[in-house]
């Protein structure tokens, strides 16, 4: 791991602020050691950090799952099922990824009484994309989404707000 | 629908930021694959060269930044935000722990894997080890200025940033610290 460090002020060690000393040299030679030395062990660090990232308990409601005539879901025992809405707010982003004229920011999902009652989704879109149209579409797939993995909603179909909160040039999902 | 497959090529850092932002854990590994490293690398100098408490600063950073990328406001780079979660938690660790005991496995930890030129290795981890100690007596800022600048390559605004130092203390702090470096380095000649 030896990175290369990228200088932008002009600024070097053989310079005028170099230290006009006797050990000037041995700390130049210090200095490349320094930078082509890979000290080890952050492997291990990587995988404690994923791991707790992993085992991050996000808050979350449980939702309703219905059939598609609206009723509640459940077998002849009378055992019903629940989905996070930790997965429901994952599906959305997983979904938001996937279109070309836009990324996620930011995805909320709001539940009450076992019910999704809205969805904000914070978009970034390319230079150019018509954002009303953008965010119908994407407002349509949301709640299509929704309705494929809880259920029709007998309350009506879920608000789904989109805010535009960027713009920027080329592909959102990699500048 | 428009939709698309997955980019291959690498997104940048604000692309991860904002993924990251709406739950995505993988962007949170990349970000963590393309600036770890050197963060690891940062602490490890900074805390006199003890790998373990260099783990420890570096977790923690960066389980910080997996709590916190969500409200980054991009007012700095990203990359100077995670050295500053690094130096922050150096401090903290630093400040429980004063005085830091030099560690006496330094010089064999910095033994390499066999290469070309054993000779030169033996010189370059004598080199490293006398560079620890000598970083270890300098003054925190000057050190951490010292290491960003000449090690991990950060422009005086960067370091100014991170740090939350006027750029005109950068300079002075590496002034210092490169001047009373290379005279402990004579020493050890």
């Amino acid at each position: 791991m030896a990175v290369e460090p990228q200088r932008d002020d002009g600024d070097d060690l053989v310079g005028a602020d170099r230290p006009d000393v006797a050990g000037g040299e041995l700390l130049d030679r210090a200095l490349r050691a320094v930078r082509e030395d890979d000290p080890g062990g952050f492997e291990g660090v990587r995988s404690s950090v994923l791991e707790r990232v992993r085992r991050t308990v996000v808050p979350a409601d449980p939702v309703l799952v219905r059939r598609a005539d609206g009723g509640v879901d459940h077998d002849p025992d009378g055992s019903r099922t629940w989905v996070s809405s930790r997965v429901v707010r994952s599906a959305v982003r997983r979904l938001a990824q996937r279109r070309v004229a836009s990324a996620p920011a930011s995805v909320q999902v709001d539940v009450d009484e076992e019910h999704v009652t809205r969805v904000r989704l914070g978009l970034v879109c390319s230079y150019g994309t018509d954002v009303r149209s953008e965010a119908a579409e994407v407002r349509g797939e949301v709640q299509e989404l929704l309705v494929s993995l809880v259920g029709p909603d007998p309350r009506g179909a879920v608000d789904v707000d989109i805010d535009v909160v960027d713009v920027v040039e080329g592909d959102p999902r990699l500048v | 629908m428009v939709t698309a497959e997955p980019p291959e090529e690498e997104a940048s850092d604000a692309a991860l930021v904002r993924a990251v932002g709406a739950g995505d854990a993988e962007a949170f590994r990349e970000i963590v694959d393309r600036y770890g490293p050197r963060m690891y690398r940062y602490a490890l100098r900074l805390v006199g060269g003890n790998d373990t408490d260099a783990a420890e600063v570096t977790q923690e950073a960066l389980i910080s930044a997996w709590k916190d990328l969500g409200t980054f406001q991009g007012r700095s780079s990203l990359k100077t935000w995670l050295f500053r979660l690094v130096h922050r938690r150096a401090v903290d660790l630093q400040r429980h722990r004063r005085p830091t005991p030099i560690n006496d496995d330094l010089l064999s930890r910095f033994v390499p894997e066999a290469s070309d030129n054993p000779l030169q290795d033996v010189l370059d981890a004598e080199l490293l080890a006398a560079l620890q100690q000598a970083l270890d007596e300098l003054p925190w800022h000057q050190r951490a200025v010292w290491l960003l600048r000449e090690v991990e390559g950060m422009s005086y605004d960067e370091i100014g940033e991170a740090l939350a130092l006027p750029v005109g203390s950068v300079r002075g702090h590496l002034h210092r610290g490169r001047r009373t470096l290379a005279e402990r380095m004579a020493r050890w000649r």
